[in-house]
C-alpha cells in the first residue's frame, strides 16, 4: 500500500500587491508514490519545491491542482494525520512552555494519555537523544540543534505508521546529523515508513531505499534508489546523486 | 472536545507567562492607584469618581489585552511557525483557533478578578464600602473582552498584525459611539421642526450610523457604569440579554475566522 500518493500535483502563489500580484509557481508537476515499509529521500536544490510539497502533505497548503493523498484520505482531513508523525523545517516551539509541557501537549494531541504518554516521553527522548535534564527547561533556552532533536521526538512520540521530516539534520553539527540518522534507521527498522527532504545526499545514498529528485518544481528522478544509482550505460559502475542532480539542474 | 481542552490550557499557560500580560496589568493598576488622587481632585463624590473611573480603565485595559495579546495570538503561531507542528496533529484548523481563543478567555477571567480585587482595595484605601452591584459592571466588562478579543482574532486571521489592531480599535470606537451619535442625530431631528433656521443633516449620516450600529457588535450594551455608580435600577431581563449578546456575537465571529482560517495556506 502507498502512504504518500502525489498525482500532477502543481502549486502557485498569489504575490502581495507590493510585488504586482504577480503569481508564482512553486511546484510545476510532481508525481510520486511512497510504499509502505520505505525510507524515502526527497532531494533537489533549494527552492525546487520540496517544502511545499511537504506542507501540502501536512493539509498545510491547498493544492493549485493534482491529487495529494496521505494515509489514502485527503491531507485536510485531520484523520489523514493520526498515524503520521512530522518534524518542519527548523522547528520552532512556544518560548513559555518547559520541553516536558511540550511533549505533554504535542502527546495529548496524538491521543496518548497517563503512563502511555510518559513511557512514550521517555521512549522517543532516548531515541532522540534528547536529555532528560533539558525537559524541565523553558524552550526560549534551547539552542537550535537541542529543538531539532525535540521536534523529532515530538513527531515519534505516538509511534507513527509514516514518519515525514523536512530537512531534519538542518541546522546540527556532525554528532547531531549522526544521531539523527541512526535514529532514523531505527525506526525504519522498527516499520516506520520515512519520507524526508535533505540536502545531504550522502546521507540519502547510505540509508534510503527510495528516492525522488525535483528541480523547478518538477520531479526529474523517482523509484528505488539501486535503480536510480544504476549507471544505464554501464552495469558495473554506480552513479553518484551529486552528479545525477548536477546533470539534472542542469537539464531542466 | 478533548483537543480543544489541550489547545486552549496550553495557550493560557503560554499567555499567563508571557512579560506583556503583566507590562499591561501594571499600567492597568496603575491608572487604579491614579483614580484615588482624581477622586481627591473632583469637586463630585469622590466615591463616584473612584468606581467611574476604576472601570472605566477595566474596559480599556481590555481593550489593551485584547489588541496586544488577542491579535498576536494567531499572528504569533504563523510568523514564529509554531503553528506548522501544531496543525500536523490530527486536530481541525477550527478547534486550534477556538482552543486559542478559549485558552485567552481564561486569562481575561483570572485578569476581571485582579481588576476587581484592585478595585476593592482602592475603595477600601479611600475608605468607601464596595458595593456588591460592580461586580455586575465586572462581569459585563468580561463579556466586553471576550467580545473584542473575538473581533481581534477575527481581523487577524486574514489581516496583518498592525492592520488588525487598527481594525479592532476601530470598532471598539465605533461600537461606542454609533449609540451616542444616533441619539444625537434624534435630538437634531427634533430641534429642526422646532428651532427656526436649523437644517436637517443629510439623510446618508443616520443611514450610516444605523448600519454601524446594525454590523457590529453593541458594547454598549456591556457599559452599565453609570448605573452601578448612580445606584440606578437595572431593567429586568438586562444581564441575560447582555450575556446573550456577548455569546451570540462570539460565536458569529469565531464561526467566521474559521471560515477563513481554514482556508489559509501557511506558506
Amino acid at each position: 500500500m502507498d502512504l504518500v500518493e502525489i498525482k500532477d500535483f502543481r502549486k502557485s502563489y498569489r504575490l502581495g500587491i507590493e510585488h504586482g500580484m504577480k503569481t508564482v509557481e512553486a511546484v510545476k508537476s510532481i508525481s510520486l508514490s511512497v510504499p509502505e515499509g520505505a525510507l524515502y529521500g526527497f532531494i533537489g536544490p533549494n527552492g525546487a519545491g520540496k517544502t511545499t510539497t511537504i506542507k501540502t502533505l501536512m493539509g498545510l497548503l491547498r493544492p493549485t491542482s493534482g491529487t495529494v493523498k496521505l494515509m489514502g484520505r485527503d491531507p485536510l482531513d485531520p484523520a489523514s494525520r493520526v498515524q503520521v508523525g512530522f518534524q518542519p523545517e527548523q522547528p520552532y516551539f512556544y518560548d513559555y512552555l518547559t520541553g516536558m509541557e511540550l511533549l505533554m501537549f504535542y502527546g495529548r494531541l496524538s491521543g496518548l494519555r497517563g503512563q502511555e504518554l510518559s513511557k512514550r516521553i521517555e521512549e522517543s527522548c532516548a531515541l532522540c537523544k534528547v536529555d532528560a535534564s533539558w525537559l524541565s527547561r523553558r524552550l526560549r533556552t534551547y539552542s537550535k540543534g537541542m529543538s531539532q532533536r525535540l521536534g523529532l521526538a515530538q513527531s515519534v512520540l505516538h509511534k507513527p505508521k509514516l514518519l515525514i521530516l523536512d530537512e531534519p539534520m538542518s541546522g546540527l553539527d556532525p554528532m547531531g546529523r549522526r544521531d539523527v540518522r541512526l535514529a532514523m534507521l531505527e525506526l525504519h527498522k522498527a516499520g516506520t515508513t520515512i519520507f524526508y527532504s535533505s540536502h545531504v545526499l550522502s546521507d540519502v545514498e547510505e540509508v534510503c531505499t527510495h528516492a525522488a529528485m525535483v528541480v523547478r518544481g518538477t520531479l526529474r528522478v523517482e523509484g528505488l534508489l539501486s535503480d536510480i544509482l544504476n549507471d544505464p550505460a554501464d552495469p558495473d559502475h554506480r552513479q553518484k546523486l551529486e552528479d545525477i542532480l548536477a546533470r539534472e539542474v542542469e537539464l531542466a | 472536545m478533548r483537543e480543544l481542552m489541550w489547545i486552549a490550557l496550553s495557550s493560557f499557560r503560554e499567555t499567563v507567562r508571557d512579560k506583556i500580560l503583566y507590562t499591561l496589568l501594571f499600567f492597568v493598576l496603575l491608572l487604579f492607584a491614579f483614580s484615588m488622587l482624581l477622586g481627591e481632585w473632583s469637586v463630585f463624590s469622590q466615591q463616584k469618581v473612584v468606581t467611574d473611573f476604576s472601570l472605566g480603565v477595566m474596559s480599556l485595559g481590555g481593550l489593551a489585552i485584547a489588541i496586544f495579546i488577542g491579535v498576536g495570538l494567531i499572528q504569533k503561531e504563523i510568523q514564529r511557525k509554531t503553528i506548522l507542528t501544531l496543525l500536523s496533529k490530527p486536530v481541525h484548523r477550527w478547534q486550534f483557533l477556538v482552543g486559542k481563543y478559549l485558552g485567552l478567555v481564561m486569562v481575561l477571567v483570572i485578569n476581571i478578578l485582579v481588576m476587581t480585587a484592585a478595585l476593592w482595595l482602592v475603595l477600601k484605601l479611600s475608605g468607601f464600602p464596595f458595593d456588591p452591584r460592580l461586580l455586575l459592571a465586572a462581569y459585563t466588562t468580561f463579556w466586553e473582552m471576550a467580545v473584542i478579543t473575538a473581533v481581534a482574532l477575527f481581523f487577524s486571521s486574514f489581516s496583518t498584525p498592525v492592520v488588525s489592531s487598527l481594525l479592532t480599535f476601530a470598532v471598539f470606537l465605533a461600537s461606542h459611539l454609533s449609540g451616542g451619535i444616533l441619539q444625537y442625530l434624534e435630538t437634531m431631528k427634533k430641534a429642526v421642526g422646532k428651532i427656526p433656521g436649523a437644517t436637517p443633516l443629510p439623510s446618508y449620516v443616520e443611514w450610516t450610523a444605523k448600519t454601524v450600529r446594525w454590523i457590529l457588535p453593541d458594547l454598549e450594551i456591556f457599559n452599565i457604569r453609570s448605573v452601578v455608580v448612580h445606584g440606578l435600577p437595572l431593567p429586568d431581563m438586562y444581564l441575560f440579554w447582555a450575556t446573550a449578546h456577548g455569546i451570540g456575537w462570539t460565536v458569529f465571529l469565531m464561526a467566521l475566522s474559521s471560515i477563513w482560517f481554514s482556508r489559509r495556506d501557511f506558506v
